[in-house]
């Protein structure tokens, strides 16, 4: 992915929580380039310091809108008000329950430095578990 | 002759899911209970996690309860569903 759109994302991310709330987004990809995230989608949602809730309607939009695109999403992220860990709440409620989904969790309501040093990352298997991952590593931010 | 071939093939459509930007067709069955065929999507679309939380969603964004006949959930040939969490949520 491209830095661009990390940084599109911590705007995100920043812009919609104020340093107070947590919020959320999803990163997608055409269906027929794999290797490339190229999008971020920022849901509408509720949100409090410690919990974010997706808007049903936006998710059957958006359902839609990637089958008319044929695209798909393959990580979100969501911010935590202090460290970064996946929650009993994350591990259950994924926008995406299929294996190989991943999930990147930001601490600081994203109020550190752009990037995904400090960010917590976990794949879901098929065995419904999640494992932890190095997301320096397994994301690759290109300039 | 490939015009004819894509209008037949959707003459043929009986219900559409769509899982995370991927469509699939499903034979409807108007006796069918829409649990039979919300599990039937669950299984074809590799669902393994939390699969007790998926729902299937009509056009006007309508929970379609499981213990419904295709039926009387009013879903017809044509149609287009949505699968997915019920609630999406984190924290």
């Amino acid at each position: 992915m491209g830095e661009g759109l990390l940084a599109e994302t911590f705007a995100h991310l920043r812009g919609c929580g104020w340093g107070r709330r947590e919020c959320v987004c999803y990163w997608s990809r055409a269906v027929a380039r794999p290797g490339r995230i190229d999008r971020v989608l920022h849901p509408t949602h509720t949100a409090t310091a410690r919990h974010y809730e997706v808007d049903g309607a936006w998710l059957d939009e958006t359902w839609r809108s990637l089958a008319r695109e044929d695209r798909e999403i393959v990580v979100q992220i969501h911010t935590h008000g202090t460290r970064a860990f996946h929650s009993e709440t994350d591990d259950e409620f994924p926008i995406v329950s299929t294996a190989g989904f991943l999930s990147l969790v930001v601490p600081d309501f994203a109020g550190g430095e752009v990037g995904l040093g400090s960010a917590y990352l976990a794949r879901l298997e098929a065995d419904g578990s999640w494992t932890e991952l190095d997301p320096t590593t397994t994301i690759e931010v290109t300039r | 002759m490939a015009e004819k071939a894509v209008v037949a093939k959707k003459k043929k459509t009986d219900v559409a899911i769509i899982y995370n930007g991927r469509t699939k067709e499903f034979t409807r069955k108007p006796d069918e209970t829409v649990g039979t065929l919300l599990a039937k999507a669950i299984e074809r679309f590799e669902v393994t996690s939390e699969p007790h939380r998926l729902s299937l969603f009509d056009a006007e964004g309508r929970e379609i309860p499981d213990t419904e006949t295709l039926k009387q959930a009013k879903v017809k040939a044509g149609d287009e569903l949505v699968l997915r969490q019920s609630t999406v949520k984190g924290g």
